[in-house]
């Protein structure tokens, strides 16, 4: 009885206590009871035409929309890109009764809306001034003027557009990933450019027009405060008229994924931030199944501030404002992609984030909680939508244009709800690429850290045509002559260097495509000046070069004859040195300090290095952190015209105090031939039977 | 519990709610802590949006401690005691809402749009901001960071993306407008974290804040809930808005800016008023005679028959202790500035001398009322301009008769404030030019 009473005084406190406290903070409040309301409909009706009108009414506000919209595919304009683009300019430019400058009055005098594009126009304004906006609507529907003065202002604007959007990171980055994803050959990697602008003529439009523009392929939506029945009244009788026709639907074909993953690099040198684009083309249409997986997939791996993307790159990392993923639906091509804008020094961290990220959604099951975390936000996305009328006429669209079942929209929520954890696996799997990416990056070169370790780094210019990796000016305070010196303390230092009296190399040398081995061997006397050059196949000697201090000899093949004028002189202060820059300081040499670039991942200074007296030219590319030489470059007359000679040098190595390349490859055109350092002496006496 | 929200939409709406076709029935009222509340039922769509406003903003900032409002836009999202960090967007994102917020000189605007059967949430997570947002090193450390890609991707990185800051720290040297609300990297950096705690005691108090909520509710029971979870919050020391009062600009400032563009850009900014000052209405009806639309005077000269500009616009940028008005020209390819300022000058001389046509104020009228209506086509909208009438002009109501008042403006007023306003004395022009016209040092 105690015990009774006493629980029952601490339930009545505990009541008591719920009553005095306003509410509980320390939990999230209880949602109420969602409300179920009725279903929107919008009404349809055909002409006799072919034209299809949706009606969506809603009286809320005194407004009326109307969008007619061709469902004339993508075109592909090739050589003349663009002129689709001016085509809806120029029929918003005039009628066969009205000026522009008439139509814009007109319109701007109701406060109306009217906007034109290749394959729609797209009407607003108060509800009085419905009718209006639907004549002026059929009036360029109709009787567009095409007038050539309008197009030639059109043309120019579009230039200009072109011009500011060289600047723009964004377009730039835009541009360059549909060009790789889909191929410049089809209506989804295509653009504009100024050359293709100025191919485009006022007949073009006028074909665009006379061959798209029908009825029968048109839907119409009119939405806001008008009655279902006075708008298919008023739509007859201004539209009725407009003759059908065949329209012909473009055709192409999926283009392929890239083999590997590419790495374009778009450089951009007053970029802060760099843009980055990582994604694939998918095909994915309108209806299929895959659709909500793959938007529940999306939602979890970037679809907002909670996506793993926002969650990784954003707050964890901050190493953006915002990354995100998206895919859209289409009926011939589309893609997958990740995007954020981040700043320059951690592009390559970021881009390492996001691969882990789609790895990660493709290869683990995404959590319960996040699966339905995705759900919500979707959800709650498609409820919002329909605060707007517009979205339940553009619904009402779909499911004719698309053959969707007319309930299509209303599954929406059941589509969603069934999605499941292997579901999304499999999505990802099926649409997110690892492999196969295009990654595409506008940004400042010399400051995107390492992207080489994703792929080949392949530069780009903002027409996505292979380029150059580009040239930069070298730090302030840097000369050619430091850069020789750093090249030289790297080597092993004047010091170091000074006290060798004899070298002596031997190499292994391959030969693309030839399947022998030869050797070749380079010694020199440096305080007597003695020096060979052999190249030998066995017990052959291919080519041999000999100073002895005062004449030199070249032979090969049995064949030999004297060096003589410059080729001597320079022979023979080569004889002497162990190392050419060393010479390089001397008034025999000019030294140009190019600038500076990214060659392959790795950060070089490109100096030119002009023997005077020959006038032969060297480019040398010395690797900005270490000093050490990477490459030479040279250009060597040969009978059939200039010959480019590419000398690479890698895999230093110390040999006592000296370090040497221990690999080399010189390639002249397509010839290769790769050095193998097997032996290097210094400082033994010089085997004077090299020099017969 | 099925946290899926099953929702089909009622469109078609016979509804009676609205014997006015557009009016905005409200009701408004204060807690005891100052909170003010305005509340707007409109049961057309399952949704709600649940928004407080809070009157700092920028110019609220000191100088060397400037960013700071913007900042805890950032910083707000971070946490409450109640709520862990990472979790506020999750609990909206759950429920099937959306968020987000914004900062302006005057004010800090948050907001979340949810279902209107988790308007609760709102409150709470709202109420939660209010009562004891954390602020801790991990959070600041983070959003800093944040800001700085948001500055570099908005400004850094945009072209044209620095006029704002160029042209107020020219139109204003003495008040707080003379910086933006992004505020200096350079203070965010020296900022420590005692001092912002000091701002949130200061200014996230609820005789500083309006909530505002519009969409599918209950008002007496929202008005329960906005007690039981609004009500015990404790008011905070009244908050002073600055006085300072800026001089006159006293003769034309002119500034070259180069950039990374290819088109060159001219921008004028003309000081205005406050905008809660009557000659406002003219002012944003010049902007509606300049460039709304393409028959619009300054688009008609420049964009359709001269060809100098591919874009301009005109319109005013309205603050509360006076704002500026912005016109903004680029050139199209292969024209000069110069091509563009001497027109754009004799068109507003234009207006200082000759009256515009009657039916010119008539086509601006009709823009005016189409904006109007759409204005509040969305709850979102509606939460926010009521929130922002009550602000500024302590008149929400202004949702349903603003437009009178702009009906009232004449023609003679319209002149009237160009000629006031629009002087070259009392204007800022900056010369964008492409960084390839820099000249060399």
């Amino acid at each position: 009885m105690k015990k009774i009473l006493s629980i029952t005084l601490i339930f009545i406190f505990a009541i008591q206590a719920s009553f005095a406290q306003d509410v509980d903070r320390a939990t999230r409040p209880a949602a109420g009871e969602a409300r179920t309301p009725e279903i929107g409909n919008a009404t349809s009706f055909v002409l006799d035409n072919g034209l299809k009108i949706f009606v969506v009414e809603n009286s809320k506000l005194p407004r009326v929309s109307m969008s007619l919209i061709m469902d004339d595919g993508p075109i592909y304009e090739g050589n003349k890109a663009g002129y689709m683009a001016m085509t809806g300019e120029l029929m918003s430019a005039g009628t066969a009764t009205k000026t522009k400058a008439e139509l814009d009055e007109q319109v701007d005098f109701m406060g109306a809306r009217l906007s034109v594009s290749s394959g729609s126009v797209f009407v607003s304004s108060l509800s009085k001034y419905t009718e209006d906006m639907m004549a002026i609507m059929a009036d360029v529907v109709l009787n567009p003027a095409f007038n050539e003065e309008q197009f030639a202002k059109i043309k120019m604007q579009m230039l200009s557009g072109l011009e500011s959007s060289k600047d723009n990171p964004n377009s730039i980055n835009a541009q360059v990933y549909s060009a790789l994803a889909y191929g410049k050959d089809n209506a989804f990697g295509e653009f504009m450019t100024e050359e293709t602008v100025n191919n485009a003529s006022v007949e073009d439009c006028k074909a665009l027009y006379n061959s798209h523009w029908k009825p029968n392929i048109s839907y119409i939506a009119i939405v806001g405060d008008i009655k279902a029945k006075k708008a298919k009244k008023m739509v007859e009788q201004y539209l009725g008229a407009w003759a059908q026709g065949e329209v012909t639907k473009y055709q192409m074909e999926t283009p392929a994924l890239p083999a590997t993953t590419n790495v374009a690099l778009v450089n951009r040198d007053a970029s802060v931030q760099s843009v980055v684009k990582i994604g694939n083309r998918i095909v994915l249409k309108h209806g299929d199944p895959d659709i909500a997986p793959l938007s529940v997939a999306n939602q979890i791996l970037g679809g907002g501030m909670n996506g793993r993307l926002f969650t990784n790159l954003r707050e964890d990392k901050a190493f953006t404002y915002g990354a995100y993923s998206g895919y859209s639906v289409n009926e011939y091509v589309s893609s997958f992609a990740a995007s954020a804008e981040v700043r320059n020094e951690v592009t390559d961290s970021a881009v390492t984030e996001f691969l882990y990220e789609i790895n990660r959604i493709r290869t683990e099951d995404v959590t319960a909680r996040e699966l339905e975390l995705a759900k919500s936000g979707l959800s709650g996305s498609f409820g919002r939508s329909l605060e707007s009328a517009n979205t339940v006429a553009n619904f009402a669209i779909n499911i004719e244009r698309y053959n969707l079942p007319a309930d299509y929209y209303q599954n929406y929520l059941t589509r969603l709800q069934a999605v499941t954890i292997e579901d999304v696996k499999r999505v990802a799997n099926k649409y997110m690429e690892y492999d196969n990416l295009t990654i595409c990056i506008t940004g400042k070169a010399t400051e995107v850290g390492n992207l080489g370790q994703f792929g080949e780094v392949v530069y780009y210019d903002m027409y996505a045509n292979v380029t150059e990796a580009p040239m930069m000016a070298a730090p302030e305070g840097v000369t050619a002559a430091a850069v020789i010196q750093s090249y030289i303390d790297a080597v092993g230092g004047t010091e170091a260097i000074s006290k060798l009296k004899t070298v002596d190399s031997k190499y292994n040398v391959t030969v693309s495509g030839m399947p022998v081995t030869l050797e070749m061997r380079v010694a020199k006397d440096l305080v007597k000046g003695y020096l060979y050059e052999g190249m030998t196949m066995g017990d052959q000697v291919m080519q041999a070069t000999v100073v002895n201090g005062k004449t030199g000899t070249q032979s090969g093949r049995g064949q030999s004859q004297p060096l003589e004028g410059d080729e001597l002189a320079s022979k023979m202060r080569e004889s002497k040195i162990a190392f050419d820059e060393l010479l390089y300081s001397s008034e025999d040499y000019v030294l140009e300090l190019v600038g500076m670039k990214n060659n392959e991942g790795t950060m070089v200074y490109i100096v030119d290095v002009t023997e005077v007296a020959s006038s032969e030219k060297s480019t040398n590319y010395y690797e900005v952190e270490s000093g050490l030489k990477m490459m030479t470059m040279t250009s060597q007359e040969t009978p059939q015209g200039p010959m480019s000679l590419t000398n690479s040098f890698s895999e230093y190595k110390a040999y006592g105090d000296i370090k040497m390349p221990s690999k080399m490859q010189l390639a002249a055109g397509p010839q290769v031939l790769n050095f193998e350092l097997i032996e290097f002496t210094a400082n033994k006496t010089f085997d004077k039977s090299l020099l017969k | 519990m099925n946290k899926l929200w099953l929702m089909l939409v009622l469109i078609a709406s016979t509804s009676l709610a609205f014997a006015q076709k557009g009016k905005i029935k409200f009701e408004e009222y204060d807690l005891d802590n100052g909170l003010h509340v305005i509340l707007h039922q409109d049961n057309a769509t399952p949704i709600v949006a649940v928004t407080v406003s809070y009157h700092v903003g920028s110019k609220n900032e000191e100088l060397g401690r400037t960013g700071f409002a913007h900042f805890f836009e950032h910083l707000l999202f971070e946490g409450t005691e109640n709520i862990e960090r990472g979790e506020f967007d999750t609990y909206v994102t759950e429920a099937g809402g959306a968020l987000n917020a914004n900062t302006s000189q005057d004010r800090t605007f948050y907001y979340e749009v949810l279902p209107s059967n988790e308007f609760k949430l709102g409150l709470w997570l709202e109420s939660e901001r209010m009562l004891h947002a954390k602020i801790e090193q991990v959070g600041v450390e983070t959003q800093r960071e944040v800001v700085k890609e948001e500055k570099r991707q908005r400004m850094d990185n945009q072209p044209y993306g620095s006029f704002l800051y160029e042209m107020f720290s020219r139109a204003y040297t003495v008040h707080p407008y003379t910086w933006i609300p992004i505020g200096s990297m350079d203070d965010l950096n020296a900022a420590e974290i005692d001092e912002f705690r000091t701002f949130y005691k200061k200014f996230y108090v609820p005789n500083n804040a309006c909530l505002s909520i519009a969409g599918d509710i209950d008002v007496k029971e929202t008005k329960e809930w906005i007690e039981k979870y609004f009500g015990s919050i404790p008011r905070g020391e009244d908050v002073v808005q600055p006085t300072i009062v800026e001089p006159a600009l006293g003769g034309e400032k002119r500034a070259t800016i180069y950039d990374n563009i290819q088109l060159p850009g001219l921008m004028l900014g003309y000081r205005i008023p406050p905008y809660t000052e009557a000659d406002f209405y003219a002012i944003d009806m010049l902007g509606y005679v300049l460039s709304n639309g393409q028959s619009s005077r300054l688009n008609k000269k420049l964009v359709e028959e001269e060809q100098s500009a591919i874009q301009v616009f005109a319109f005013p940028f309205p603050l509360e202790d006076g704002g500026l008005f912005v016109t903004f020209a680029i050139a199209n390819a292969g024209k000069q500035l110069s091509d563009m300022e001497g027109p754009i000058d004799a068109e507003i001389a234009r207006l200082q001398t000759e009256l515009i046509s009657d039916s010119e104020y008539e086509k601006i009228m009709n823009q005016i009322e189409n904006d109007f209506v759409s204005s509040n086509g969305r709850i979102s909208g509606i939460a926010e301009s009521l929130s922002d009438y009550y602000l500024y002009y302590g008149d929400a109501n202004l949702i349903n008769t603003e437009l009178a008042l702009y009906q009232k403006v004449t023609k003679e007023d319209i002149m009237r404030v160009a000629k006031k306003y629009m002087m070259k004395d009392n204007r800022v022009v900056l010369e964008y030019l492409p960084m390839s016209e820099k000249p060399a040092n």
